[in-house]
């Protein structure tokens, strides 16, 4: 009973530490010439996504391809690239999936009238089950 | 009597759909990206080809090195499993006759040497990429990938993962065939 007790918080503290590791792989040396600059290359690669490794971002990952693009993003940057120029370079050789929030999320959008019409189709279906049965139905089989 | 609606099968109908869906789901491979660079001229290059002695001193050489027509560009490295394992049926191609370039990705120009000598040289070119520089360039993200170029040196597909016979078979050769015949119309 003691272990069970105990089970709760030591998974906790696991969950924790698991949690964390990712934010102990730094940035690398990197050094800025002003804040903006460093804010810009922090975001960039909090935003994009590593292609190795897809659940991770640029700044996450291990993986060697993901530290070529830190240091990538990290050059542009120090070149005087704007935000948007550096992820249209990245989008013209990983294509848009690079990006975690894609700029144009026209297609998407498709999503709305689809989930408005699943709602309504799902409404009227429930009314039109639940609407009290005609007294002369022959194919109400549950009616004496 | 009004004619009605009948609704008994409409949950099969929709289990059906939803299966279907799921079922597509089941064999994309999320993993698996198209290329953006589909349809765009290769990306240029000034890269070392491997040398037999050492890198440094090895020229530089660009597009106009590369083999006249269509070929097959393979990148790989010493590193890479998968590359080991697709090397014979790369040797294979060459041996009928398929123009591979190799590109030697984010390795060391000893090591890849080395493994040519071992395991046979299916290339007729072998540019080295040491600092993964021009996979980028590519838009490569893991070794092996292959990408077949056309005669007027357009990305046309790009393969993730190991050339075997029967991705040859089924989704290279086809695309092959058809270059060919826009060389020789």
């Amino acid at each position: 009973m003691i272990g069970r007790a105990l089970l709760a918080p030591l998974l906790a503290l696991l969950l924790a530490l698991a949690l964390s590791l990712p934010a102990l792989a730094a940035i690398d040396s990197y050094s800025f010439d002003n804040a903006a600059q460093e804010q810009l290359f922090r975001e960039l690669v909090a935003e994009l996504r590593c292609p190795k490794c897809q659940n991770n971002n640029l700044h996450d990952s291990d993986a060697e391809l993901a530290k070529d693009l830190r240091d990538l993003v990290y050059a542009k940057v120090r070149e005087g690239a704007s935000r948007e120029q550096v992820i249209a370079y990245l989008v013209e050789r990983y294509g848009p999936f690079i990006h975690y929030q894609p700029p144009a999320p026209a297609a998407a959008m498709i999503v709305v009238p689809v989930l408005l019409f699943l709602l309504l189709g799902c409404g009227w279906l429930w009314w039109w089950l639940k609407r009290p049965q005609p007294e002369d139905e022959q194919g109400a089989g549950d009616k004496p | 009597m009004k004619p009605r609606l009948n609704l008994r099968f409409l949950p099969l109908l929709l289990f059906a759909l939803l299966s279907v869906l799921l079922l597509f789901g089941l064999f994309s491979d999320p993993t698996e990206l198209s290329s953006a660079r589909i349809g765009k001229p290769l990306p240029a290059f000034n890269l070392p080809q491997l040398a037999a002695d050492k890198a440094d001193g090895a020229a530089l050489v660009d597009a106009s090195a590369l083999p006249a027509g269509p070929l097959l560009l393979n990148v790989w490295a010493t590193w890479c499993p998968t590359c080991q394992a697709e090397h014979q049926f790369l040797n294979q191609l060459a041996g009928e006759g398929v123009a591979i370039v190799g590109l030697v990705y984010k390795d060391d120009a000893a090591k890849a040497q080395g493994w040519l000598q071992r395991l046979g040289n299916p290339y007729q070119l072998v540019l080295h990429d040491g600092s993964g520089r021009y996979g980028i360039e590519l838009g490569v993200y893991g070794a092996p990938e292959t990408y077949v170029i056309d005669a007027q040196r357009q990305i046309r597909y790009r393969h993730v993962g190991a050339v075997t016979a029967e991705v040859w078979q089924q989704s290279l050769l086809p695309l092959w065939q058809q270059l060919q015949l826009e060389v020789q119309p």
